[in-house]
């Protein structure tokens, strides 16, 4: 098998934030990445975390990561898990690294006794669309992400 | 004319569904919940909550409430606030109780130094899009949200 999949753990900060990285510029949010590698150590390192990462590996080399949280549902009265980032590095694309870590992170769901999995993908990213459509994803219409941050934030805050 | 906020107190489990319950049938997805009084009972009071929820006072009546957690943004390396449930009772609406609501909220990031604070909307929700898009929040509408729960997770887990 030439995919194999682990827990990230202390001192993977530095990988999961390339992989990061290039997923977000691979998005064309640059910009918005101003996150440092110690930012993950720190949740690396926190046994109380709200989230966590597994890193996806291709005969060995790090080719990919997903990184979760804990979520919560009200309408299941149940906690449930966010799936933040799914990355795999360009090199690696179309090997299934993709699809493993996804599998994994199900995998992770069902044996904490989560009820379900969500995340959030670009509209306009046709590979990861066939990737999670089969995978048995539903795609959940008629939602909209809304953000406050920076001045805006600070602007009703005040 | 008062408004109070503060947050829910153990016993107000019932209240916190019950807006939870008004809030689905408002979205017309009351079959939807399956949420119990235990269930809030756990997420909010329990050995280990997994949500906060603060309660609007409208001379002294619970008017509406906000419904939240922390998460982590790894864009941005930091922690933030994820907003589940804002709702208002129909006859408490137009006094200006959700922006209160929603300012409460920016005021703890603002306070705690966490760079946004985030939430969903129904894209058919004009009123409520109106109010958050006039408090200088930014719909993400490039993002599709996808889920996978029941037999799909299950089967992706194998």
């Amino acid at each position: 098998m030439s995919i194999s999949i682990r827990d990230a753990s202390a001192g993977d900060g530095a990988i999961l934030h390339a992989m990061v990285r290039e997923l977000a510029h691979n998005h064309g949010h640059e910009t918005d990445f101003t996150a440092l590698p110690e930012d993950y150590e720190r949740f690396l390192s926190d046994a109380h975390a709200i989230n966590g990462a597994l890193i996806g590996f291709w005969k060995d080399e790090p080719a990919g990561c997903a990184i979760w949280q804990r979520s919560y549902s009200t309408f299941r009265g149940r906690e449930t898990l966010y799936l933040e980032d799914l990355s795999v590095l360009p090199q690696f694309r179309g090997r299934g690294v993709g699809t493993a870590l996804l599998k994994a992170v199900a995998r992770f769901a069902v044996s904490r006794g989560l009820p379900s999995v969500t995340w959030l993908m670009m509209a306009w990213n046709e590979n990861a669309r066939r990737v999670y459509t089969a995978a048995g994803a539903e795609i959940e219409d008629g939602n909209c992400l809304c953000r406050l941050s920076g001045a805006a934030l600070e602007r009703i805050a005040s | 004319m008062t408004l109070e906020i503060r947050a829910a107190r153990p016993g107000e489990e019932g209240l916190v569904l019950g807006f939870i319950r008004k809030l689905a049938d408002y979205e017309k997805l009351l079959h939807e919940v399956e949420a119990t009084e235990a269930d809030m009972q756990t997420a909010l009071f329990g050995p280990s909550p997994r949500c906060c929820c603060d309660i609007a006072l409208w001379n002294g009546h619970p008017a509406g409430f906000a419904l939240w957690f922390y998460n982590f943004s790894t864009f941005a390396g930091k922690e933030g606030i994820y907003l589940e449930d804002l709702f208002v009772e129909t006859e408490y609406r137009g006094k200006g109780i959700g922006k209160a609501l929603l300012r409460h909220l920016a005021r703890r990031c603002v306070a705690e130094g966490l760079p946004r604070l985030q939430w969903w909307v129904l894209d058919w929700n004009e009123p409520s899009i109106a109010v958050y898009t006039s408090l200088g929040a930014k719909p993400m509408d490039e993002w599709t949200v996808y889920r996978v729960s029941g037999p799909e997770l299950k089967e992706l887990a194998r």
